[in-house]
């Protein structure tokens, strides 16, 4: 049977992604896409979904013509796992969801109930089945939508950096899952993924998106980081500090602490499972969820201080970084941080460009921030927050999707301004390995407590 | 968007916009009892109604001027009173019907002309239309017909400018912004091969 | 009562009493909502805010029609409001809205791109409070305030709404729903003759008490 894209070509407008490209994945094998961000590898993907009828040249899944089916046909041929874990169900519950997607199949209704519970069992969620979908933590949202892939019996699955903000133990179950579905389920896979750990005794083939053309790599391993192990210091000090606190969603406790500092000078790791609370933290340091207990910036009470004048010294990056933005091109949205800069004597035209470039973003100053890719998004966030330069940055998960140059270049950036004094920074990240050598502190939570940590675990 | 089926996003679209609106509508009630409250001492509270109305009419133009299509005013504003309505309000039931009287008048404003003018012409003439309904819908609903002639044309003014103020002007400079991002263009209409 | 016939009566009679010139229908309106409210069993919550709902607005309508208006219409206006408000919560307080969208899609045909539509956009509804504040605060940390009338609040709830809705679409259609095809029902839906006689009996007696009153 055959898998293949066959002289296809896409352009965005003026700009060209794909250039007469050529693919042909073979039948049931596990494949992995790589490639630097905004080289096309979603864009890819959506034409294996068959989403861009338009397009000239050939794309066929299983011998079929995937873009002239209609969804629910489509769906029996490709199943597609989205990166966002949080807009992928309509039902309240993964048990109502299944029903939903095979009613679409149109299965017969006495089927129904069997189909979905092999599924549920298959991925291992069968405690979940009632569970409001609106409490799950990510990971487990992620393996209520294999499950749907799993029931619908998709030929080829087609997954979007469906890890990115995932913990390891989650990426390594499903991992594990994705190849049982592949050698027992008869099931094709193609996955897009920056962080390469875990693929290298699972995959057949690796592609890379390469000069607009898709090529096959060779010296994969290579390209994997080797593990280290650091040790690190116990901070003694915090311009922020939990008394007495406590977080709950609902009636579930998520952390309970009796005294911590937070923000100790330099960069701190947080870390922790999917679902533990890291950014229900975040989002009660900056007052945007409510808490019990204490929380002092510089020995005085949060809640003392005006709004307005609060998020002038602690800020947040947000997980989703189209929040961040106000304005509509990336120069406007410059501007506007250099009119609230605190330091603005540190940002001279000249500074920003260079920071523009290495952040592989000039050229683009006119580009509208809505319009650009995934990647991309998350640079111009992050450069617009350190422009404001809050005294603490807190960061949720800013290096997700980000291809490894564009890692190494953030980390760089993050640390000499952390040198400087200038902001204290909270990085909540999933990608242990990339960041070991910025950090200065590691902040694990666990067990509804955190902790600092002196290694890794 | 196609222009006359509806596709899913459209709909989806189109009844978040109506979330959005209905948990400011239901937030807004809090508003219009203060200010009724406020008015009340005076025998006003009349007037309350009239100068709060605003906010509850903009789902409606909101809709039909971003997607600029036959119906979307009708629809945005009745789904956005159905979901007030499931944040729990005090007009219950009745937000649905008040929301589909007055999507309907902010819809006679743009089918007018036919729906092929979009600018400033158009949205001025469906504040007035939906001026005109909501008010001639009130004459029956809130009892106004009991009102003499000088207290209904101070509220009909007072009507008015709310909702030039927010089913117009506001809608007018966000529409503004929305267009400028090029977020309802995005995918698919760029794509070339 | 399938919540479809319940709506379909109190929409009924909802219309019908903005026409009505007769405090006594109202009353007995209002009592009849009420007693259906306390046989339902809702938290004392609720039964708290139903007395409180009604004050102000009662208020206001006794001094503005006492004021500008006639007596009568004062009574008139203030019952109404009062059984407004019972009539809503009657609807509102006791009914899932899923079995209503799967009513309307299996009993009334109502087009399933609207029915799915209008699920999707409200399973987001717990989250839409969250999502203005954050609105707001990530334009604080720019140092910029938001109010509710600013143009670019609601741009940013448009652009929210906008990706919500693209990537719950394309997430629906990948789990097969086909806009306006055919689906089977795990779950099927049958309206008793008993509420639709029971809806009717409602209806008849309302216009007889209209009459006789
Ligand atoms: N709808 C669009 N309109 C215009 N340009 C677009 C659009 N979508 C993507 N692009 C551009 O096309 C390029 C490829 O985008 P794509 O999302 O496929 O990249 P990617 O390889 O998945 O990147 P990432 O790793 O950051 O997710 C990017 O430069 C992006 O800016
Ligand atoms: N409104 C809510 N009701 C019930 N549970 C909720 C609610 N909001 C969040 N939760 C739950 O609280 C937990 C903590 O969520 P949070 O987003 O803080 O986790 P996290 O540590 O940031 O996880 P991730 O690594 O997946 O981002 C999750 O299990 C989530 O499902
Ligand atoms: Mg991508
Ligand atoms: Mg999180």
């Amino acid at each position: 049977m055959v898998t293949h894209l066959k002289h296809i070509s896409l352009s965005y407008g003026n700009t060209k992604i794909l250039d007469d490209t050529t693919m042909s994945i073979s039948h049931n094998s596990f494949n992995l896409l790589i490639g630097p961000s905004g080289s096309g590898k979603s864009t890819l993907l959506r034409i294996f979904a068959g989403l861009y009828p338009q397009l000239k040249g050939e794309v066929l899944v299983n011998d079929q013509a995937v873009t002239t089916l209609p969804a629910n046909e489509k769906a029996k041929v490709v199943g597609f796992l989205f990166q966002d874990p949080d807009t992928q169900f309509v039902m309240k519950t993964p048990l109502d969801e299944l029903i939903f997607t095979l009613e679409n199949l149109q299965v017969h209704p006495s089927d129904i109930k069997q189909r979905a519970t092999h599924a549920l069992e298959f991925v291992g969620i069968s405690d979940l089945t009632h569970q409001d979908i609106d409490t799950l933590s990510g990971g487990e949202k992620q393996k209520v939508a294999l499950a749907i892939i799993v029931a619908m019996q998709s030929d080829f699955l087609l997954l979007d950096e469906p890890f990115a903000n995932i913990d390891s133990q989650s990426r390594q179950d499903l991992l594990a899952k994705l190849k049982d579905l592949q050698i027992q389920g008869q099931t094709t896979i193609l996955i897009t993924d920056h962080d390469l750990h875990g693929y290298e005794p699972l995959v057949d083939h690796v592609w890379e998106i390469h000069h607009k053309k898709v090529a096959t790599v060779s010296n994969f391993q290579n390209r994997i980081l080797p593990e280290q192990n650091v040790h690190l210091q116990l901070p003694k000090e915090g311009v922020l500090q939990l008394k007495n606190f406590e977080l709950l969603v609902g009636q579930r406790q998520l952390i309970s602490i009796s005294d911590l500092p937070l923000a100790p000078g330099g960069i701190t790791l947080f870390t922790g499972a999917n679902g533990t609370g890291k950014s229900s933290l975040f989002n009660a340091l900056t007052r945007l969820k409510s808490y019990q207990g204490d929380i002092l910036y510089i020995d005085q009470n949060i809640k003392k201080f005006n709004a307005a004048k609060y998020a002038k010294q602690v800020a947040l990056i947000f997980q989703n970084a189209e929040r961040q933005f106000l304005r509509m091109t990336i120069r406007e949205e410059i501007a506007l941080s250099m009119q609230h800069a605190q330091q603005p004597e540190k940002w001279s035209e000249n500074v920003i460009t260079r920071y523009l470039e290495r952040l592989n973003l000039d050229g683009l100053q006119d580009h509208v921030v809505y319009q650009l890719s995934g990647g991309q998004k998350k640079k111009v966030q992050l450069l617009v927050m350190l422009i404001v330069g809050t005294p603490i940055l807190l960061l949720d998960e800013p290096i997700a999707g980000l291809d490894t140059d564009s890692v190494r270049v953030v980390g760089e950036i993050l640390r000499e301004i952390a040198d400087n004094g200038r902001q204290r920074f909270i990085i909540i990240s999933h990608q242990l390995d990339q960041l070991r050598p910025i950090i200065d502190y590691h902040l694990h939570l666990s067990n509804r407590t955190l902790q600092y940590m002196e290694h890794f675990l | 968007m196609s222009a006359n089926k509806w596709s899913l996003r459209d709909v989806i679209f189109i009844a978040l916009i109506g979330v959005f609106f209905g948990f400011i509508f239901w937030a807004w009630a809090f508003g219009y009892n203060v200010i009724a409250a406020f008015l009340t001492p005076f025998g006003l509270s009349a007037y309350a109604n009239d100068a709060t109305l605003g906010p509850w009419l903009m789902a409606g133009p909101m809709a039909g001027f971003i997607l600029r299509r036959p119906g979307a005013s009708i629809i945005g504003e009745t789904l956005g009173g159905t979901i007030e309505m499931v944040f729990g309000s005090q007009w219950g039931v009745m937000n649905v019907v008040s929301a589909l009287i007055q999507g309907f008048g902010t819809e006679l404003g743009f089918a007018v002309f036919g729906y092929r003018r979009w600018d400033k012409t158009s949205l001025s003439m469906s504040v007035i239309t939906v001026t005109i309904v909501t008010f001639i819908w009130d004459l029956f609903r809130n009892g106004y017909a009991d009102y003499s002639f000088g207290l209904l044309i101070g509220l009909f003014i007072t009507r008015l400018i709310s909702a030039a103020i927010f089913a117009g002007v506001i809608v007018y400079f966000t529409q503004k912004l929305v267009a400028k991002s090029g977020i309802l263009e995005v995918n698919k209409n760029e794509v070339v091969s | 009562m399938n919540p479809s016939v319940k709506f379909l009566l109190i929409l009924i009679v909802s219309i019908e009493l903005t026409f009505v010139l007769n405090y006594q229908v109202n009353v007995v309106v209002a009592i009849i909502a009420g007693i259906y409210l306390v046989f339902s069993k809702l938290s004392w919550k609720r039964y708290l805010l139903l007395i409180a709902m009604p004050i102000l607005p009662v208020l206001g309508a006794w001094t503005s029609f006492t004021t500008f208006g006639s007596h009568e219409m004062a009574i008139i206006m203030m019952t109404r409001i009062v059984a407004y408000i019972f009539l809503g919560a009657a609807f509102s307080f006791t009914t899932d809205m899923i079995l209503l969208l799967d009513t309307l899609e299996q009993k009334f045909r109502v087009p399933t791109t609207f029915v799915y539509g209008l699920r999707g956009a409200l399973s987001f509804v717990p989250r839409v409070k969250q999502e203005v504040q954050t609105i707001r605060t990530a334009a604080l940390m720019r140092g910029e305030s938001l109010t509710f009338y600013s143009p670019q609040l609601f741009f940013k709830a448009i652009l929210v709404s906008l990706r919500w809705s693209t990537r719950l679409a394309e997430a629906m259609a990948s789990h097969g729903f086909t806009e306006n095809a055919e689906r089977t029902h795990f779950n099927t839906i049958v309206i008793k003759k008993r509420d639709w006689m029971m809806a009717i009996s409602l209806l008849v007696i309302l216009q007889c008490i209209i009459i006789y009153l």
